[in-house]
């Protein structure tokens, strides 16, 4: 086995556990950081798959942006540790819920290894030395805008995210300005 | 057989996807259960990245539906955490037990 072998090996295996310690650890924050950490070797496995660009959006868009979001929630709902767990009330209801959790989740698994582990994969050229750089990706993006078929996906993504901007202020402000309105008697 | 392989990456994003569905099941914090989301996104991320490196066909377009699939994961994770601002103010939890009305509390809306 070589040295980047196990390196990766090593990527994988923190990967699974702080994943892990993300759905069974007690105190949301540290759920929250947990998630983040796991972004790191996340971005580990995306430099071995030659793909450097999706490992700079990983930790960029990822761990910058959307957790940074999770953790200002978790801190203005303030949740207690211990919040998360299954029924912290009912001890005797724990056990089956959670039977019930680890069944599911072994069915799911067995269909997915066994369809993973029984279909080979033929082995193919390998990729050359551009492969997934900025460069390659913008070109493939923005190539003949007349007839590439991405860029109009990736445009209509803008406007997916102006919408999103739009309904989460709309969400979150919920019925406030009607109660305090100007039109309405204090 | 190398360790190295497209069938390691599938399996290790088949443990994130299973690690995750099972946070979906057992939490009862709104925001944990979309932690956990969080978590098969980035199984579905692993596995759409490693078939465009061991099965590439002269196109990065997985990393491409990576790409998409983040910006829908940023909208999602606005609105739905600005959901979850909106049930913490009407109903001062975000326990999926607890939350069992859709609507507000009318004598509460006045």
């Amino acid at each position: 086995m070589q040295v980047t072998e196990i390196i990766f090996l090593i990527n994988a295996a923190f990967l699974v556990l702080f994943s892990l310690a993300v759905v069974v650890i007690k105190n949301p924050v540290r759920a929250t950081f947990m998630l983040i950490l796991s972004f790191l070797p996340t971005t580990a496995i995306y430099f071995f798959l030659h793909a450097p660009f999706v490992g700079i959006l990983q930790i960029l868009v990822y761990a910058g942006a959307i957790l940074v979001l999770f953790t200002f929630v978790v801190m203005m709902v303030n949740p207690a540790p211990g919040d998360g767990e299954i029924s912290p009330d009912g001890a005797k209801r724990l056990p089956r819920s959670r039977i019930a959790a680890v069944g599911i989740v072994l069915l799911l698994g067995g269909v997915l290894l066994s369809v993973v582990l029984s279909i080979s994969f033929p082995a193919i050229a390998s990729v050359p030395a551009e492969f997934g750089g900025l460069r390659a990706i913008g070109t493939m993006i923005f190539k003949n805008p007349s007839e590439n078929p991405y860029i109009f996906s990736f445009e209509l993504l803008s406007f997916l995210v102006l919408a999103g901007i739009i309904a989460a202020v709309s969400i979150a402000r919920g019925r406030e300005h009607h109660r305090h309105g100007p039109g309405k008697p204090q | 057989m190398s360790v190295f392989s497209l069938q390691t990456c599938l399996i290790l994003s088949s443990l994130l996807i299973l690690i995750g569905c099972y946070g979906i099941i057992i939490r009862r914090s709104l925001l944990l259960i979309f932690l956990s989301v969080e978590i098969v996104l980035n199984g579905v991320h692993v596995a759409l990245v490693a078939f465009n490196y061991f099965r590439w066909s002269g196109l990065e377009a997985g990393h491409y539906i990576y790409m998409l699939s983040i910006g829908v994961a940023a909208v999602e994770a606005a609105v739905g955490l600005s959901m979850i601002i909106l049930i913490f103010k009407n109903s001062g939890t975000i326990l999926s037990d607890a939350l069992t009305k859709l609507g507000e509390d009318k004598e509460e809306n006045k």
